[in-house]
């Protein structure tokens, strides 16, 4: 389909945010305020099997806190 | 080379100097040929009285007013401003000279023997009534003169006695005169336009200035160039010509442009436009890139054109129009007279090719164009209608003209001078059509003319910056993918995604509640409102709360703790309500575990989520052992995929365990930061993945959703939906939040339209949810019955797939107050995020769009860059603000791909759910739902990933490559449809595919129809060509059958032929053939279910019938069925075929009786003659 994505070999950066929720994000384009670059930029894949490795704990930050301070 | 001028004297050394150019050279030499024009000489007719021919685009046009007579289509009104003292008098003399010299404007149309044939007048004197503005103001003049040349737009001629010319003068205030003559198309083009202002003002000198030069005299006139074009395309010229077009026009595409509305169609030609200014710099830059590119700026506007057209479209193979003159004898130059002809230009941007790669393709198509432009557009279609090479619809529908000279001002001694006036035309024969010209500044200038009736302006603008902002990118950036170059500037596009986002407030996920809070304080409020309806049992808000407080005590006495995932694997209904309460209450995750799946995939969820506790009935899951399963004691367990053994809680052998538990509520054990429910979605890994939702967003979206049902505590709306779809969320928490009264819906009364009908109007149900499917079933019913009792329906809220188009009108008519809402959301992002109040026009066409977002939830459509896309452009919907959830569980690699960061967010770290949804807004930021950029479909409402139906289908061992997708199957239903290879020799049988995936798959992801093919068809990519795989249709082509066709061979069996050949749509059918297979589903089997028992009164179930399978085992169930009732199916069957042939003696065949809408009503009659 037109729409998809043709640059699968475009680079994307591993981001991750305040509340430690993974995503991946174009290299090059701004980021979006809120989330930072985490190593260098490589091929889409490869961030998402580094983040399938790292993201073990899919709850968000505030609320692992949370429980476990209650 | 056919461009080589006939005639022409070609050398040897010549052509071999052509043959070594490139084609890039070559065809630009074939440009520079063309526009050169032939040499030889046109010859003069012999003036022997006999009416000459007309032209081919005489012809045609002719043909075209034949058949609309009085049509205002060709009438061409042109205004002249005349600035100085004007001569009325020698201004209509010299009108006169003009009508003299040019045969054209003299000639009227014989039709002789169905063919026209020109008159040429000797004579023919013009008046030139002339109008006095003069006393009025100026803009009451100028709105005089608009309307003037409306109202010659709008007059027709009569092109059998002319004359086809008509003139009239106004009188300006201040002394300028506008004088405004009308031709009709037929003897006139816009060239034309330049001759005739260019001989009025040759003559109006010399009829004023003494001495002054008169025009020299034409060699030719129009009909001498007709009978020459005539007499050079003959047949073999012609076959040459056309195998070319033929070509061109082979599965041409219709554009799709965005309609402004659903069912607004090019039908109608009002006309409109918007005006288009690209300055000197831009066309300096465009001629530029022309240069380079060797090309004309022509060339690289159209390649804009198109790339913008693919935008708005999302189509990349277009039909666009190039006009050309059609002068290219230099004798044709001087003369007024319809020579103009359209070249279809084919262009196909597929491959993602870069704006140069745009540039050349739309370069070869033009020098393809030019080389075969003798054959007129016209003679082209004619040709290729008549050979059925073309469909009857619109051809050409966009078209780009570029005048390389700008109309001249006209300036004559005496202070006087001539200039063409613009008035934007009120009709037009294309969707829209870019209409520029040179102007004396060094910019190109014009307007986009556009069907009014189908485009919006707003839309249309929007594509005009969009032309100009890509001519600029793709000037300076050739190299770039075309379709990764901008059509919106930044700052506006970026300014449109903040508007039309619906914004957010960043604390509504954090403080809309939880989804058991909201019900516990519509509890507190009224705790003796009716709750719970379902059956017989009848809970107040009191009584659910204790129930499920109940529960939660016991599931967490169980170990049952925050954010658990606990499964539910109960039928729709009053325990299962409790069940889901009851989890949230214990600070837990509700998981449903359909029972009617498979328990190969139930053993699968128990594994994939982990689950500690599955609530459910002993008579449900038949546990595999019975072990130690948790605090609470000894519990039987389910056996999950990777062994580990599940607990399950059985609310029947624990019911007195429960009963002892306090009927308080249990702590507050969750709050809007936790999750609430975990759906399974069909994956399209080939595993379903479990999609995890938060109590806070999905408590904003209740409420929102309350406020767009306007639900009150009166109310009462029937749960229809499968846990497993989150519509359910709505019809049970949205409910119970509003204080109003949930009724559910039992499973075999949500497929048998009669009961469900009943219970509607027997419940009193005023809120209704779910997919159209099932709102089709229970309209259906009522509407097709003589006195429907009247339903209360008020607010009807559709999602989960597209509703069919006559549905909101057949509503309508069964309930005439009701509101029709569509919603549309995601399981991944809190259920739904758009509403829309479906609205119909005049003729009953629904508009169903996905509308403006419930509060707190953002909409995005971005592109495949990621960037927010003007109004009409199809692009991905993101959904953020409180929408997205919290991902899927345990899948970190695909939640971070489609969870992806918020650039738009006013609270930083934010994120947006990529939808996978190709839509589009339209101008008042109204989201259009368009289709799916993956390859998910929905049929019933139900998400389906066709890579997980082929991963369980190869998993068998005599399937090789297996390819599922929906097809359209009798009556226009869409069916799931399997294609496939087999792996050995052997193919397996459909029954044994079908009984294979049963075992494996949700009913709904097992296909209805299989077809082996010896390989599936690809593309010259090699890509799968989708449109190549097609539904044989059971009655022209039966190899998807397993057997020969075998005809009923009793009164019975006819009788139930003709009812399933009326509910399938299917004209012939066997009585061994699979009801399934036919394109059955579970609800046609209950409209086939509920028809049988109108006309037998024996007593039949959808589950009796789905187990038959065919018409001969149904017809044998109904025997025995029969007998138990003391009743002979075979004698009623008997009477029914009698009562049909007698009520119409030209009844079709016996198979077909029940295609009879009036069975029913006869059957009613026939009981009591078969008892």
């Amino acid at each position: 389909m037109a729409h998809e994505s043709h640059e699968s070999s475009a680079a994307y950066h591993v981001v991750i945010n305040d509340e430690e929720q993974y995503s991946i994000w174009r290299a090059g384009m701004e980021l979006p305020a809120g989330w930072h670059a985490v190593g260098r930029p490589r091929p889409k894949d490869e961030c998402l099997a580094y983040i399938e490795e790292q993201w073990t704990d899919m709850r968000p930050a505030s609320l692992r806190r949370a429980i476990r301070d209650s | 080379m056919t461009t080589v001028p006939d005639g022409g004297e070609v050398n040897a050394d010549l052509l071999a100097d052509l043959e070594s150019l490139s084609d890039e050279q070559r065809a630009l030499l074939t440009l520079e040929l063309s526009d050169n024009g032939r040499s030889d000489e046109i010859p003069c007719l012999p003036s022997d009285g006999s009416a000459p021919r007309a032209s081919f685009a005489q012809e045609g046009m002719w043909y075209l007013e034949q058949q609309n007579p009085g049509s205002t289509a060709y009438v061409m009104p042109v205004g002249i401003r005349i600035r100085g003292d004007l001569s009325p008098g020698a201004l209509e003399r010299a009108l006169t000279a003009v009508v003299d010299r040019h045969e054209s404007l003299r000639t009227t149309f014989a039709d002789i023997d169905g063919r026209p044939r020109l008159r040429v007048a000797e004579r023919a004197a013009v008046p030139l009534p002339v109008t006095d503005l003069s006393a009025l103001g100026a803009d009451a003049a100028d709105a005089a003169v608009a309307a003037a040349h409306r109202e010659e737009a709008e007059r027709p001629f009569d092109i059998a006695e002319g004359p086809l010319l008509r003139a009239r003068l106004m009188v300006l205030p201040g002394g300028d005169h506008v004088l405004l003559v009308t031709f009709h198309h037929l003897v006139a083009d816009g060239w034309s336009m330049g001759v005739f202002l260019g001989d009025l003002a040759a003559f109006y000198a010399r009829e004023t200035i003494p001495g002054a030069p008169e025009p020299a005299p034409l060699a030719v006139q129009y009909a001498d160039h007709a009978a020459w074009q005539r007499a050079a395309l003959d047949d073999r010229r012609t076959g040459g010509l056309l195998a070319y077009w033929r070509e061109q026009f082979d599965r041409i595409p219709v554009l799709d442009l965005p309609a402004r509305r659903p069912g607004a169609t090019a039908g109608s030609w009002r006309g409109s436009s918007v005006p288009l200014d690209f300055g000197p710099d831009l066309t300096g830059l465009v001629e530029s890139r022309a240069t380079a590119a060797r090309a004309t700026p022509y060339m690289v506007l159209v390649a804009a054109v198109a790339v913008v057209l693919a935008r708005w479209t999302e189509q990349r193979d277009l039909l666009i129009g190039m006009p050309v003159a059609g002068r290219d004898h230099p004798a044709t130059e001087k003369l007024v007279g319809l020579f103009v002809n359209t070249l279809p230009l084919r262009l196909r941007l597929d491959g993602d090719p870069t704006f140069a790669e745009v540039i050349d393709r739309v370069r070869d198509a033009c020098v393809g164009a030019l080389d075969h432009q003798a054959l007129p557009f016209g003679q082209m279609v004619r040709h290729l209608r008549a050979e059925h090479a073309l469909g009857s619809g619109p051809l050409l529908q966009a078209m780009v003209a570029l005048r390389n000279v700008p109309m001249p001002v006209l300036e004559l001694p005496g202070g006087l001078s001539l200039e063409l006036l613009d008035h934007p035309s009120v009709s037009t024969k294309f969707d829209i059509c870019l209409d520029l010209a040179v102007d004396s500044k060094g910019g190109v200038g014009g307007r986009i003319e556009f069907n009014a009736e189908l485009l919006d302006p707003a839309v249309v603008a929007a594509m005009r910056d969009g032309i100009q902002v890509l001519l600029e990118a793709g000037a300076e950036r050739p190299e770039s993918p075309a379709f990764d170059l901008p059509i919106g500037s930044a700052g506006r596009l970026a300014e449109l995604a903040t508007r039309w986002s619906g914004g957010s407030d960043p604390e509504a996920a954090r403080t809309s509640g939880t989804l058991h809070g909201l019900f516990e304080r519509a509890v507190d409020a009224s705790p003796d409102a009716e709750a719970l309806v379902c059956a017989e049992e009848r809970l107040t808000y009191a009584d659910l709360d204790r129930r499920a407080n109940r529960l939660a005590w016991h599931l967490r006495a169980s170990g049952v703790g925050t954010e658990d995932l606990v499964g539910v694997c109960l039928p729709r209904g009053a325990e299962a309500v409790v069940a889901l309460m009851a989890i949230l209450k214990a600070g837990a995750v509700y998981v449903p575990f359909d029972p009617s799946y498979p328990l190969a995939r139930l053993s699968y969820m128990a594994a994939d989520s982990g689950t500690p506790l599955i609530i459910t009935r002993s008579s449900i899951l038949r546990p595999e052992t019975s072990e130690d399963g948790g605090a609470s004691g000894p519990r039987p367990v389910l056996r999950a995929e990777d062994g580990r053994p599940v607990p399950l809680l059985c609310l029947d052998t624990e019911q007195e365990l429960i009963a002892e538990r306090p009927p308080d509520r249990p702590p507050a054990a969750a709050g809007e930061p936790n999750a609430c429910y975990m759906l399974y979605t069909s994956g399209s890994t080939g595993m379903p993945k479990g999609a995890v939702n938060e109590h806070g967003r999905v408590a904003n979206t209740l409420k929102g959703l309350d406020h767009v049902y306007g639900t009150r505590p009166a109310d009462r709306m029937l749960a229809i939906s499968s846990l497993n779809y989150d519509m359910s969320v709505y019809e049970i928490f949205g409910t119970l939040a509003a204080g109003a009264t949930v009724v559910v819906c039992g499973q075999e009364t949500s497929t048998d339209p009669e009961r469900l009908y009943r219970l509607v109007h027997d419940e009193r149900i005023t809120c209704w949810s779910s997919a159209p499917a099932f709102l089709d079933l229970l309209v259906g019913y009522g509407t097709s019955r003589p006195d429907p009792p009247p339903l209360v329906l008020r607010s009807v809220g559709l999602g989960g797939d597209r509703i069919p188009p006559a549905l909101p009108a057949r509503l309508r008519d069964l309930v005439p107050g009701a509101r029709l809402i569509n919603l549309a959301g995601m399981t991944e992002s809190s259920y739904c995020t758009l509403s829309y109040d479906v609205t119909m026009d005049a003729a009953g066409r629904a508009d169903t769009a996905w509308g403006r977002p419930l509060p707190n939830h953002e909409v995005y459509i971005l592109d495949r860059l990621g960037r927010p896309v003007p109004e009409g452009v199809p692009g991905q919907l993101h959904v953020g603000g409180a929408a997205p959830g919290r991902g899927y569980w345990r899948r970190p690699a695909l939640t971070a791909e489609r969870f992806v960061p918020n650039p738009f967010a006013n609270e930083p770290g934010g994120r947006l759910y990529a939808t996978g949804d190709l839509v589009r807004f339209r101008s008042d930021g109204t989201v259009e739902f368009l289709g799916r950029i993956d390859h998910q479909m929905k049929i019933r409402g139900l998400r389906i990933e066709p890579q997980e139906i082929e991963f369980a289908l190869a998993a068998h061992p005599a399937v090789d490559e297996p390819f599922v997708s929906v097809q359209t199957g009798p009556l226009g239903r869409p069916l799931l449809c399997a294609h496939l290879t087999v792996a050995g020799d052997t193919a397996p049988g459909v029954g044994e595919l079908r009984a294979f995936l049963g075992r494996r798959l949700p009913g709904h992801l097992v296909p209805s129809a299989f077809v082996i093919v010896d390989r599936l068809p690809l593309l010259p990519n090699g890509k799968l060509d989708r449109s190549a795989l097609s539904l044989p249709l059971p009655e022209s082509d039966r190899s998807a059958l397993d057997h020969e066709l075998v005809p009923p061979k009793d009164d019975l069996e006819r009788v139930l032929c003709g009812v399933w050949s009326s509910v399938l749509g299917i004209e012939r059918l066997g009585v061994q053939d699979d009801f399934f297979l036919l394109g059955g589903h579970s609800l046609l089997a209950t409209q086939t279910v509920s028809r049988l028992r109108d006309m037998f009164a024996v007593p039949l179930s959808i589950p009796d019938m789905i187990g038959c399978g065919t018409v001969r085992e149904l017809a044998g169930y109904m025997r025995t069925a029969g007998e138990r009732a003391d009743m002979d199916v075979d004698v009623v069957a008997g009477v029914i075929l009698e009562v049909l042939e007698t009520t119409d003696a030209e009844a079709p065949a016996a198979g077909n009786a029940a295609a009879d809408p009036d069975l029913t009503d006869d059957q009613e009659r026939t009981h009591d003659k078969a008892r």
